[in-house]
């Protein structure tokens, strides 16, 4: 049986406002385990990882931390668990490389104890921290003052002094926020790296498209509450056969609105309802059809494939067809399903 | 020991020349006049024994609220460093680095009066007793206030209180309550040095006389490092 490193039972946070944070949740991670909390702004997910970072303590439920009930000082359960703010925050006068030993050096009285055992954690320590700048391709920067630093820089720099520590726990807010395509790749690989070596991972984030392909586990967070926690294996198979064909339309059909909206803008059934849908629905593989008003979204069993028979039915209705576009569903369309909320990360589209 | 707290705030005020040029030269531009132009004794020592007081606690105060407020102590908390070494290594190196810049504008203060070797030799015990105390008073003024500005406001109330009881601003009556507040308080023996210093005392304060305040000052420094958790929390704390 896989250890539990987090497990959380009926666990919530009010705060002092009396705005409720999150509602009470059972929540466990195993070692090696990688969980990515998804949800919109204010959905939870940042008061979920503070209160796994003990920087927030449970206004009701009990959590326990690398199998200690957190209670009284958590000081003891913190040396075990790294995490990385959404906020980059730093010793301005000092360099990167500065910043990242002092963040690393801070743990080592509990790691190192004797005096060998300090000399050895500095040892280490300094070979991991050049590991990290070189993978972050912060090298060239390491002996610059951080103030120099661009916010992209200090993003990565707070990853990497996170990471240094290798936790048992670690716990990133937004952590691809800010970073170039080589940042992400490195992390995805130290965040995998950390999950093989038996750590547990909790990502918070609001993009569907990167982080929950790095995760076994998605826990999606709703306005504080737990709309679904499950493998991403099993989410996924939820959106097979789904996929989301959008035409919009030219000239006059279909187009009674004079300020149709966009294609994907889900207002569905503005205007008229058109008179050809009814017959796009019997075109096998349609599972169902929207109409938006100029604009006509259809959800195929079949992909893409559907899409000869979809534009000569069209275009023997007489319509001029002014775009299409085919989108492959994803997690941001389920937690759209499940909420009725867009997620409205910035990769999606409006 | 790697006293990683007491290292990263002397790299800090080192790679910080300007403002370490600025602790300097603002003191010694402030006791210049005081000491070239001819203030009374009792006068000019209890200026300058304010001054050195309330740098010593904005110093140690202001910072700390501004780390608190968004800024690293909450991440440095966050990694599991224990909060008495953090008061500790702090207070000490907060101390230290008063010392190194305020030692020149006493310098100049007792060299002014000419001073004797006796008043040397009492100022450096005294100015390190006033520091660590002044340091201790700043963070729990930073733990009180919420704000940078109700820190000011707090530093300077608290050290003008302690200032008064320390008998920098009037001689308490001998055998009054007022007279033994007096010798407990760290601020006296600094008052004293200043007056020695300047001609207002005939001697210069004894050793023995600094013992009863550095016991008050080690009592109050043990309160606080036991209190480090909760006062590191306060100052920290997010939602204040």
């Amino acid at each position: 049986m896989v250890q539990a490193l987090v497990q959380a039972v009926g666990m919530g946070y009010r705060y002092p406002s009396g705005r409720i944070g999150l509602e009470p949740l059972d929540f466990s991670v195993g070692a090696g385990e990688i969980v990515a909390a998804i949800g919109p702004n204010g959905s939870g997910k940042s008061t979920l990882i503070r209160l796994l970072a003990t920087d927030l303590r449970a206004t009701v439920g009990s959590l326990s931390l690398l199998g200690s009930p957190v209670r009284g000082s958590p000081r003891a359960l913190r040396r075990g668990i790294a995490y990385a703010p959404d906020d980059p925050l730093h010793l301005p006068w000092l360099t990167g490389e500065e910043n990242a030993r002092f963040f690393a050096v801070l743990r080592a009285p509990a790691e190192g104890g004797a005096r060998d055992g300090a000399a050895a954690w500095d040892g280490h320590i300094a070979i991991r921290i050049a590991e990290l700048f070189r993978a972050f391709h912060l090298d060239e920067v390491r002996e610059v003052p951080v103030a120099e630093y661009s916010f992209g820089m200090r993003r990565k720099l707070l990853l990497l002094e996170a990471l240094a520590a290798t936790p048992n726990l670690l716990l990133l807010d937004e952590p691809t926020v800010g970073l170039d395509p080589p940042g992400t790749g490195a992390l995805r690989k130290e965040v995998g790296a950390r999950a093989a070596e038996g750590g547990a991972v909790v990502i918070a984030t609001n993009d569907t498209r990167e982080i929950p392909y790095w995760a076994d586990r998605i826990l999606f967070l709703h306005r504080g509450r737990t709309v679904a926690d499950a493998p991403l294996a099993t989410l996924l198979r939820q959106l097979q056969g789904r996929t989301r064909i959008e035409i919009r339309l030219g000239g006059s059909f279909g187009a009674p609105d004079s300020n149709p909206a966009p294609v994907g803008v889900a207002i569905p059934n503005r205007g008229s309802p058109d008179p050809a849908l009814p017959g796009m629905e019997r075109i096998p593989g349609v599972e169902s059809v929207e109409d938006y008003g100029g604009s006509i979204v259809v959800e195929s069993s079949r992909g893409s494939a559907l899409l000869p028979e979809l534009i000569g039915f069209l275009l023997s209705q007489g319509a001029a067809i002014a775009e299409i576009r085919v989108r492959e569903p994803d997690l941001g369309d389920l937690f759209q399903e499940m909420t009725g909320e867009k997620l409205g990360s910035a990769g999606e589209e409006p | 020991m790697s006293l990683p707290i007491w290292r990263i705030e002397w790299r800090i005020a080192i790679r910080r020349r300007r403002l370490l040029a600025f602790n300097v030269g603002i003191p010694l531009l402030l006791v210049v006049p005081l000491s070239f132009g001819g203030a009374p004794a009792y006068h000019a020592s209890s200026a300058y024994t304010m001054l050195f007081v309330l740098f010593g606690t904005f110093g140690s105060a202001i910072p700390l609220l501004r780390e608190g407020d968004g800024g690293p102590l909450r991440r440095i908390l966050l990694t599991g460093f224990p909060e008495p070494a953090f008061v500790t290594e702090r207070v000490l190196a907060g101390s230290a680095l008063d010392l190194l810049q305020l030692f020149p504008a006493m310098a100049l203060v007792l060299g002014a009066g000419r001073a004797g070797t006796d008043v040397w030799v009492a100022a450096i015990p005294a100015l390190i007793l006033a520091f660590v105390a002044a340091n201790l008073v700043g963070l729990w003024v930073a733990a009180l206030a919420r704000s940078i500005a109700e820190g000011a406001l707090l530093a300077a109330v608290v050290s003008l209180f302690l200032l008064h009881g320390s008998g920098v601003f009037r001689t308490p009556a001998p055998d009054s309550w007022g007279a033994i507040l007096e010798s407990v308080l760290p601020y006296r023996a600094l008052h004293e040095t200043f007056l020695a210093g300047t001609g207002g005392l005939t001697e210069a304060p004894m050793p023995a006389g600094l013992l009863v305040p550095a016991v008050t000052t080690a009592l109050l420094f043990a309160v606080t490092v036991g209190c480090s958790s909760k006062l590191l929390e306060r100052i920290s704390d997010p939602i204040r």
